[in-house]
């Protein structure tokens, strides 16, 4: 009888830590905040993004890396290298914030339904919070999407 | 008849102790709990302090962008402005406690030139915060519109609320 106290004494001692424990990992209205604003700020702030590479955009420099016929030189060696050189801000930007926060990402750009550019900063099995940027072609034809996947 | 009584008393005994640990363990639990539940609470109002203190900045006219045709860029600040606006807000400390209270409000520049400015600071101490001050942050990618050479920067806007 007095081990059956205990034991049922035990077991309501658990039940109370778990409940303590579920409760106690719920997420709170700053972090909240700060997480659904971050993918979609990121990117749009990211795509609008000056580079030193002839005072382009990020966005222009994308636009011209998915055309068949790329214009932009940007170490003048007489090669057009656009696509290089937007990887290269995309990945400083997201080194220096989402990776430097301990976030987990996954950006890609696809044209049309082709995934075209992707680059990544460890795995994303769970939940996610996306940032999409829809940038036309230079000749209209199609579409270019840039997402941002954070975990 | 002794060796049954001997038993029981063992029994009983063995129950008293497991008793009084689970009650000292309680006693432990509660106690952690209620020194959490505090300092959580103050991290919650914090927070929900650090999402207004958010807004308030981002949507500051000392700091937005205002070319013309701007509109489409969201979350954006003039650098030109920033730097007026950190003299200001330093002439002026009791105006801007009322908006951003006890908070530290960092606009850091990420690409292409890494640099930051403090644009208000006031802890609860009067003292500079260290690694150990309890604050909730809110970081917000925003762009760093330079009207003079029409370009615009990669930065983030650190909210920090004490």
């Amino acid at each position: 009888m007095g081990l059956a106290i205990v034991v049922l004494l035990i077991s309501l001692a658990f039940l109370f830590v778990i409940q303590f424990t579920i409760t106690n990992s719920k997420e709170e209205p700053q972090q909240l905040f700060a997480r659904k604003q971050l993918a979609h700020n990121t990117l749009s702030t990211m795509v609008s993004t000056t580079t030193a590479c002839l005072d382009l955009t990020v966005k222009d420099l994308i636009q011209d890396c998915m055309d068949i016929i790329q214009e932009y030189d940007c170490n003048d060696d007489g090669r057009p290298d656009s696509c290089a050189t937007a990887e290269e801000v995309i990945t400083t930007i997201l080194d220096q914030t989402l990776k430097e926060w301990q976030k987990n990402y996954f950006f890609y750009i696809q044209l049309g339904q082709n995934e075209e550019m992707q680059i990544q900063n460890g795995e994303c099995p769970g939940s996610k919070d996306q940032g999409v940027a829809f940038i036309p072609t230079r000749g209209g034809r199609s579409q270019i999407t840039a997402t941002l996947e954070v975990c | 008849m002794v060796k049954r009584a001997q038993i029981q008393m063992t029994e009983t005994i063995g129950i008293i102790i497991v008793f009084s640990i689970l009650i000292i363990m309680a006693l432990l639990f509660f106690t952690r709990i209620q020194t959490n539940s505090v300092e959580q609470q103050r991290t919650l109002i914090s927070g929900e302090k650090a999402v207004s203190i958010s807004f308030s900045a981002l949507f500051l006219p000392e700091l937005e962008c205002t070319k013309a045709g701007s509109d489409d860029i969201k979350d954006c600040i003039d650098v030109l402005k920033a730097d007026a606006a950190t003299e200001v807000i330093a002439a002026n400390p009791e105006y801007y406690f009322k908006l951003f209270g006890y908070s530290t409000i960092v606009i850091q520049e990420i690409y292409p030139t890494p640099n930051e400015k403090i644009l208000y600071e006031r802890t609860r101490n009067g003292q500079p915060p260290t690694e150990d001050t309890q604050k909730a942050r809110t970081p917000i990618p925003v762009s760093l519109y330079n009207p003079v050479t029409g370009t615009y920067a990669f930065g983030v806007l650190t909210i920090d609320s004490y």
